[in-house]
């Protein structure tokens, strides 16, 4: 009985064998699919990728690229739906959430939820990240795309930076609070800061072009308890107020009032540079950086976008204290990306593209995407540290452009991967957040909320009543900023017209739409 | 081209009111060679020197490193190439079909012209955008070859309707009456009559199709995908890719950025002095066909 | 009754024609068919300025919403203020572009000597191929405070400035329209520069010998000529009046000038940035009413024009 029951168990075992043999064998089978994704002005075609080739000895799928120039996107994307004419897959490609949604919900796109036995990294991310989960789960609990995801909030945040070679000639600290912010504006206004002998060629506040509401407000606004919940609550205009938690529009409230003064007293004092509000390239920017030296203050990702190896110079800072909240605002979730990598209903073997996918969510295949194949694209070094190999390091275009050539995942943001961790992202070129930032990930952290919020799904008509009011509201705010921020108007008198100027303009309406989002988010939180 | 004052001689108004004119020209022409200058001379300097000399009467120190950049790229050949040929071949197909459509409807005696020319018309204003036009254009079997650079857009009612009036106003209506009288057809007619009288606006006509050609990229941007027959200007729109700012967070984090986006500023003054110099060549041969219209008119006189 | 004697009257007088200039309908006909294709065949999109559209539900199927498009727009806050702006801005280059490019030829004229005219001609027209941003670009370089040449004339004649002249409401349409004639005033003159040469020899020879001088040669010769290309070219550019082209007034847009600057392009340009999807069938809509509002111009002024001139598109 035993021999026959071990007999038995013994060809069952030959047989499962055989079977997952014959199994593992048809999924690696050579099958061809087409992807789309953006062309770069900085790297060849993804068909000749050195990265892909690797993937399709590993996979057995051979990927046609079909690279389309992010400028005709728009249009590809129209003739592509329209002629039926769709590819396989969308890797890397800009869908927005509200697009992802609409397509996935017709069936376009597929179902992730359907395939999930093929995808056990995504699955295990989403185990470990519940927020993220939510953010990937449509209202009608459909996942239609692979997300891109990266923790390292340095790189997923907006920063101020200062201008340290002027605050060491001047005997100043790095300012802390927004009243030391306000003092050092003033001896860099008032003295000599570049030492060139002139004490009135120094701009304090020096910020880019057209960037003053999106960008240099918005950093300002976690100072002001108008941004705790990070970029993608500032851009719909609303905030959560704590007092009566609530979702409140951010340019009638009395916060936005104080906020708007400090800029006006700024303005008034002669900090910012006068053409803040016209028309001046980024040449002019970088020539005022570079060559003329009279920038102290301004803010971007990264210091050296003012001019290569301006972060040498400049300091980071990442938000002050002493107003009525301390949150970074212009700050990104570590999800940035819902739709990164897309099948389509077209696409004939879904399970294998799943996977395909799913494996650059996995520990193995983190590795692969960002630091590539040891031996090849990195080494680890004598303290067990990834490092990329000399040829990456010391490409022309600087070590992200290095790796870019070999296709690593590190170029372009929304990208469908996990990326590693910001450390070992940081050591594989040699570098840290302090070196590249001039701030830290522990520094930078103490300002990040714990909920900072993706960007909301419109459902029903909300889309309408948005359409129907955003875009004036937006530009009557526009118009209005720069009268009071330059003195033009000023707050005792016009305020009050101003505010009810605003509520007539559908405040109400889109304060509904907001709101609703935000509770059906606050639900699918819970 | 004088007007002939070889019989009387000019007054003092007259001589007065060419020295102004000729004096308003001179200032004009100041004021448009400038810039031009400085789109040449941009195109040479060093990007972060253009604004600490706006003014920039020379190249500030001598830089060809846009132009480096530029011709780098094999595919400028390929580009210089195909656009010849779509110019070239376009051009042709579009003055037939302007001179077929424009011609009958010059003539008094076509009943239907007022009709005609508003069906012509009414497709200035009313298109029913990208999608249909793109599936009519791809179930013709346009997509991804030669003939679609050359066969929509084959005609431009605005072109069209300028040769009409030159038509209708520089051809002699006895002229075409005598010749129908003697029997001439109306082909023969068009043919060797009015063509030979109207060099002046085919020249120019040939000119402006010919630069739309040239310049044209939004046509091979949505129904040309392989890269071989791309015309020039759709390189030169992927040197020149335009920065998104709201997109460009992740991207940003790369030490280079900033040297990048200077070269991209250089580049654009490469991009137009590369694309505009073929045209600015051509015309002073086209300049030739200005004066036989008058040759003629001048012999029927 | 009346009404049926004369169509077929109109029908009768068609065949003749068709019969007496055959060759005039053949010749017609791949023109006819050119545009039936590529032109009315897709017309059928026009729909979607009346439905939903979206990519995925295609042209005839998307749901169907009337002119609810076209409310939201005209509900604008800013509607009121986007037509003045637009139909300013369009009017007033009007106004110069016209007559502008036909001085210039004119002028042109007089320079007698041939290579050179046509080295300056060529010159003349060459900023046409400027692309908008390297345009805009000079624009901003040559107006900025301190730096740009224009100023820095202006303040060595003693002009002074209180203001940078771009962040100006009320100089935005001056910078607009004059940038707008540097660019194109060459180019356009071409047309003019034709049909001038266009002009048969002998009617000068004949003024001449009546002893009419240059100037009245001109007036009573040259400019009667180019009368109906005027006309045409006026009457065809009313039909763009709706049409002011959204790069261009984006690029020299400011926080500061946005009173007069904001048109319906940018102002449609906008909703979709601020949109995270794109809004498909509100453009189309908008521009189905710029279409309707343009045709409505063109045909009025066509009119006028055949009333008072007998020039006219029909």
């Amino acid at each position: 009985m035993t021999r026959l029951l071990s007999i038995a168990v013994a060809l069952i075992l030959a047989l499962s064998m055989l079977l997952s043999c014959a199994v593992a064998e048809s999924e690696n089978e050579p099958i061809e699919v087409t992807i789309v994704t953006y062309s770069w002005d900085v790297k060849g075609s993804a068909n000749t990728d050195w990265i892909w080739q690797k993937y399709e000895e590993m996979t057995g799928i051979h990927v046609n690229w079909t690279e389309i120039p992010q400028s005709s996107a728009e249009e590809k994307k129209m003739t592509m739906f329209a002629s039926g004419d769709l590819p396989d897959a969308f890797f890397q490609f800009d869908f927005s959430v509200d697009e992802l949604y609409e397509y996935g919900q017709k069936g376009t796109f597929i179902n992730l939820n359907d395939f999930d036995d093929y995808t056990p990294a995504l699955n295990a991310f989403f185990e470990s990240d519940k927020a993220a989960k939510a953010a990937c789960v449509m209202p009608d609990g459909g996942i239609y795309g692979f997300p891109g995801v990266s923790y390292n909030t340095v790189g997923n945040s907006l920063r101020y930076y200062i201008n340290g070679e002027w605050l060491d000639r001047l005997n100043l600290k790095v300012p802390e609070t927004l009243d030391e912010l306000t003092a050092t504006f003033e001896a860099f206004k008032t003295q000599d800061a570049n030492g060139n002998g002139d004490t009135d060629d120094e701009w304090p506040i020096y910020i880019r072009y057209r960037s003053f509401g999106w960008a240099f407000e918005r950093a300002f606004e976690g100072v002001f308890g108008l941004g705790d919940h990070g970029n993608n609550q500032c851009d719909t205009g609303f905030y959560l107020e704590d007092s009566t938690d609530t979702i409140e529009y951010i340019y009638t409230s009395e916060k936005c009032k104080a906020m708007w003064q400090q800029f006006a007293e700024w303005w008034a004092a002669g900090y910012f540079y006068p053409e803040t509000f016209g028309n001046f390239d980024y040449a002019s920017w970088v020539t005022a950086g570079k060559v003329d030296d009279v920038v102290g203050f301004f803010q971007w990702a990264h210091a050296n976008f003012l001019y290569d190896g301006a972060s040498q110079v400049y300091d980071g800072i990442n938000q002050f204290r002493g107003g009525i909240s301390e949150k970074m605002s212009y700050l990104n979730p570590s999800l940035s990306t819902v739709g990164a990598g897309i099948i389509t209903n077209k696409c004939k073997y879904p399970e294998r593209m799943a996977k395909w996918f799913d494996y650059f969510y996995s520990d193995e295949g983190r590795i692969f995407t960002y630091a590539g194949i040891e031996g090849e694209t990195y080494f680890v070094d004598d303290d067990g540290v990834m490092r990329y190999t000399d040829d990456i390091m010391n490409y022309d275009g600087g070590w992200q452009l290095g790796s870019f050539q070999y296709g690593l995942f590190t170029y372009g943001g929304g990208v469908p991967s996990l990326e590693i961790d910001t450390d070992a992202m940081f050591a594989l070129h040699y570098s840290s957040p302090e070196q590249e930032f001039g701030t830290s990930v522990e520094d930078c952290s103490q300002f990040c909320d714990d909920d900072v919020w993706p960007a909301f799904i419109a459902i029903g008509d909300e889309q309408a009543v948005i359409d129907t009011y955003a875009t004036d509201l937006d530009n009557y705010v526009t118009e209005s900023r720069v009268k009071f921020v330059t003195g033009e108007w000023n707050f005792e008198e016009d305020w009050d017209a101003y505010v009810t100027q605003l509520n007539s303009m559908g405040v109400a309406e889109l304060q509904a739409v907001r709101q609703a989002q935000y509770d059906r988010y606050a639900a699918a939180q819970q | 081209m004088s007007h002939t004052n070889n019989i009387i001689k000019p007054t003092p108004t007259d001589r007065a009111f060419r020295y102004v004119a000729l004096f308003v020209l001179l200032v004009v022409m100041v004021l448009i060679t400038y810039p031009l200058l400085f789109v040449i001379n941009a195109s040479f300097t060093d990007p972060l020197q253009l604004y600490s000399s706006p003014l920039l009467l020379y190249p500030k120190g001598f830089n060809f490193g846009s132009y480096k950049i530029t011709f780098a790229n094999s595919d400028i050949w390929i580009g210089y190439r195909n656009s010849l040929i779509y110019t070239l071949f376009g051009t042709i197909v579009n003055i037939v079909m302007t001179v077929l459509g424009a011609y009958p409807l010059s003539r008094k005696d076509f009943t239907g012209r007022n009709v005609l020319t508003f069906f012509y018309s009414f497709t200035m204003f009313f298109s029913g955008g990208l999608i249909p036009y793109y599936l009519v254009v791809s179930g013709l079997g346009l997509v991804d070859n030669l003939w679609t650079m050359i066969i929509p857009g084959a005609v431009s009612v605005y072109n069209m309707i300028i040769m009409r009036t030159f038509f209708s106003t520089n051809i002699p209506t006895e002229l075409e009456e005598a010749a129908k009288i003697d029997g001439c057809s109306n082909g023969r007619l068009l043919l060797s009559i009015v063509l030979p009288l109207s060099t002046p606006i085919l020249a120019v006509l040939s000119l402006y199709y010919g630069v739309d050609h040239w310049n044209g990229y939004f046509h091979a941007m949505i129904f040309l995908n392989d890269r071989n027959r791309y015309p020039l200007q759709l390189f030169l729109r992927e040197i020149l890719i335009q920065n998104q700012m709201n997109d460009m967070l992740q991207i940003a984090t790369d030490e280079k950025y900033a040297q990048r986006m200077m070269d991209q500023l250089g580049l654009k003054y490469v991009v137009i002095v590369v694309s505009t110099l073929p045209i600015f060549i051509i015309y002073p041969f086209l300049q030739k066909f200005f004066n036989k219209g008058v040759l003629i008119g001048a012999l029927k006189g | 009754m009346l009404y049926r004697y004369k169509s077929r009257g109109a029908l009768s007088q068609l065949r003749r024609s068709m019969v007496r200039n055959t060759g005039l309908y053949l010749m017609s006909l791949p023109v006819v068919i050119y545009f039936i294709i590529f032109s009315y065949l897709p017309m059928y999109g026009v729909q979607i300025a009346f439905r939903n559209y979206s990519l995925t539900e295609g042209i005839t199927t998307s749901p169907w919403v009337g002119i609810d498009h076209l409310r939201v727009f005209y509900q604008s806050y800013y509607f009121g203020r986007l037509i003045k702006n637009t139909l300013f801005l369009s009017v007033y280059s009007l106004l110069v572009s016209i007559p502008a490019p036909i001085i210039l030829a004119l002028m042109f004229q007089e320079v007698k000597h041939k290579k050179l005219r046509s080295v300056l001609q060529a010159i003349s027209y060459a900023p046409n191929f400027f692309s908008t941003v390297v345009a805009c670009g000079m624009i901003v370089m040559f107006l900025a405070p301190n730096t740009g040449v224009i100023p820095t004339l202006l303040e060595a004649l003693g002009v002074k400035l209180n203001s940078s002249i771009l962040t100006n409401k009320d100089t935005f349409r001056h910078i607009y329209v004059w940038s707008g004639i540097w660019q194109s005033v060459g180019w356009s003159s071409l047309i003019y520069t034709a049909a001038i040469s266009g002009i048969p020899t002998d009617q000068y020879e004949a003024a001449a010998i009546e002893g009419a001088s240059h100037l009245q040669q001109i007036i009573h010769i040259t400019l009667p000529n180019l009368a109906p290309t005027i006309t045409i070219l006026t009457i065809l550019a009313m039909g763009g009046v709706m049409s002011v082209g959204y790069e261009k007034v984006y690029l020299l847009q400011n926080d500061l000038n946005l009173e007069t600057s904001e048109v319906i392009s940018t102002y449609v340009f906008k909703t979709g940035l601020l949109n995270k999807k794109p809004r498909y069938s509100f453009s189309a809509m908008v521009g189905l009413f710029n279409s309707v509002v343009n045709l409505i111009l063109l045909s009025s002024v066509n009119l006028l024009s055949r009333r008072i001139s007998e020039t006219s598109l029909w």
